[in-house]
């Protein structure tokens, strides 16, 4: 499947919009990352687990809207946006969606 | 305050590195496209912690008012460095091109939720996300 953040895809015409597709998830890490990003939070520098949170989630939603586009009977989706929300420490939201659309090679 | 020279340091050595990759966010596909290879959705992220120094030198900076010149450049890096994990993803999947660059930011440090009596956490976090694709070659199209 197609998953692009563009309008369109070179090579492919639009054969059929199906419609918005989303997919959300919220994930926190385990406590004993919590603790170390408290700890450095002290000195300073990259939150590995905080980095590998946000991978894991937005790969996580993004797996949910494919499911949803699939159903749908779409091969691609198309203009696909990520967002996030603010929940609570330690934890990330993000919201994937996209316009679900089946495509066909121009040729 | 060694952690952000030495970040900056590898910042500057890998965007050296970059080569020839053209990065736009215009919405559609600045080059033509080579039919050759499908177009993928590329993805960087990460999170980057201030420390408890600057934080309490901010809170002088919050009487007063004005910039905070490093917060700004903790952004900043935590920018680069997304851009860069996701050039990096682009490259070692082989395209040579990346459009419709989004920058998005989150918050898991907990402060735009008002987590209450749980500490907050001052954090950078920032997600990029684009397009990449291959270019077809000047040579190929002449």
């Amino acid at each position: 499947m197609f998953v692009v953040n563009t309008d369109s895809i070179p090579g492919f015409r639009i054969v059929e919009i199906k419609g918005l597709v989303q997919g959300n998830t919220v994930r926190a890490k385990h406590i004993g990352r919590d603790l170390a990003a408290g700890i450095k939070n002290i000195v300073g520098g990259e939150l590995k687990g905080y980095t590998e949170l946000l991978t894991e989630s937005r790969r996580e939603a993004t797996v949910r809207m494919m499911e949803q586009a699939k159903q749908l009977g779409a091969n691609a989706i198309l203009n696909v946006r990520f967002s996030t929300s603010a929940i609570t420490a330690g934890a990330s939201e993000i919201m994937a969606y996209g316009t679900a659309a089946t495509v066909a090679p121009l040729n | 305050m060694v952690i952000e020279k030495k970040h900056l340091k590898s910042l500057l050595a890998r965007e050296s590195k970059i080569g020839d990759i053209q990065l736009t966010n215009l919405k559609g596909f600045s080059a033509s496209v080579n039919p050759a290879h499908p177009v993928a959705l590329v993805c960087g992220e990460v999170a980057i912690a201030s420390d408890a120094f600057k934080r309490f030198v901010f809170g002088f900076r919050n009487i007063f008012g004005g910039e905070s010149a490093y917060y700004c450049r903790l952004f900043a890096r935590a920018r680069r460095e997304a851009l860069l994990r996701m050039i990096d993803q682009a490259k070692s999947l082989g395209y040579d091109a990346i459009c419709n660059i989004r920058f998005d930011s989150s918050d898991i440090g907990g402060n735009a939720a008002g987590a209450g009596k749980k500490k907050n956490m001052d954090m950078a976090v920032c997600m990029v996300s684009g397009t990449a694709y291959f270019r077809a070659r000047n040579e190929e199209n002449a």
